[in-house]
């Protein structure tokens, strides 16, 4: 009954499948970029398990993990920010219909 | 045995959360089902010795990331009020390709070679708790600030928790980690590098490339969002092309 590995892969995996999911399905911007942090999330678990499994006492996975967040962190920045600029321009923010950034 | 269950609780929480992430129609739903995946993720982070990953997942992810989305949805005329009306998407091939998704990550992750003499793991088998939190919270920042500082485990933590909680399997600990270096032998506090160097280094050098990618990614977000552009909505040939689909 301990938790291994394998229950750490199977519980990241499903999280970065769920959130494929969400990014074929969805086409407002927002929600797809929401998606798009949980399939990130999902990356950086499993840095934090295996750095709990392979290599325990070191911080690597923690470090790695911290740079997955920061990475998340500009990339919705700019994603959001584009997200803005296509309101702002078109009155929509859906990605289906998005298919010019000049105007 | 209160891990596991904890362990489960979370994951299930998570899971769910995630599931309403992508199948709700309301934008801010979807922005609170997110705040509760995310701190499911940081529960299970700290079931992982990982305090330093839990705390940054809270500060960073929820209180900026998951801010700046609900910025950007309050920004966004009526997104926040009305329900999401999705163009036409076809959701059995996404589902089947995310399942698909899922069993060849999860194959591949879990094929024996990746996974070198995994049922040796000192932690999964000997101890749950090896570092103090300030313990833990100390390693990780000399890692951050050292290039080439071997950071050590706390050896005789590491051994009293190896004695005191299952009394035995020191054996396999020691061929565990002797099989990481070269001699066969290995010093007190020497953490095993997968590479063949005997520090496992530190990460100044990615840590500032990190802030400055951070600081043009925040700049240029800045530059695209503040430039005024014309309204120019989609023309009606857009219109009728999206109507006819």
């Amino acid at each position: 009954m301990t938790i291994t590995i394998y229950h750490w892969i199977a519980l990241s995996t499903l999280l970065f499948s769920i959130g494929a999911y969400g990014v074929f399905t969805r086409t407002n911007a927002i929600m797809a970029l929401m998606s798009l942090e949980l399939m990130l999330n999902a990356a950086a678990m499993n840095f934090i398990s295996f750095n709990y499994y392979l290599a325990p006492g070191t911080v690597s996975g923690q470090v790695f993990a911290t740079f997955v967040i920061a990475i998340a962190a500009a990339e919705a920045a700019v994603g959001l920010a584009i997200v803005i600029r296509l309101f702002r321009s078109r009155g929509h923010v859906d990605l289906s219909r998005a298919n010019r950034m000049k105007n | 045995m209160i891990e596991t269950i904890a362990f489960y609780i979370f994951a299930f929480a998570v899971l769910f959360f995630a599931i309403q992430v992508v199948r709700t129609e309301y934008v801010m739903r979807a922005a609170m089902s997110l705040i509760c995946v995310l701190m499911g993720t940081a529960a299970l982070y700290l079931l992982a010795n990982a305090e330093f990953a839990a705390a940054v997942q809270i500060l960073v992810y929820v209180g900026g990331i998951v801010v700046l989305i609900i910025f950007a949805v309050l920004l966004v005329h009526n997104l926040g009020e009305a329900r999401v009306v999705h163009g036409p998407v076809n959701k059995f091939g996404a589902l089947a390709l995310s399942l698909a998704l899922f069993m060849f990550t999860s194959t591949i992750t879990t094929m024996d070679i990746l996974l070198p003499s995994l049922e040796l793991g000192p932690t999964s088998q000997y101890c749950l708790v090896v570092d103090t939190h300030k313990e833990a919270a100390r390693k990780v920042g000399l890692a951050f600030l050292s290039h080439d500082r071997p950071v050590n485990t706390e050896s005789e933590q590491f051994n009293t928790c190896v004695d005191g909680v299952y009394g035995s399997g020191k054996d396999d600990y020691h061929a565990w980690m002797s099989s990481f270096s070269d001699s066969g032998e290995y010093y007190d506090g020497w953490v095993p590098s997968f590479s063949n160097s005997k520090t496992t280094g530190g990460y100044v050098v990615p840590f500032e490339l990190l802030s400055l990618v951070l600081l043009a990614a925040l700049i240029g977000s800045t530059a695209i969002a503040r430039i005024k552009v014309p309204y120019s909505p989609d023309s009606a040939a857009d219109n009728r092309e999206d109507a006819s689909e």
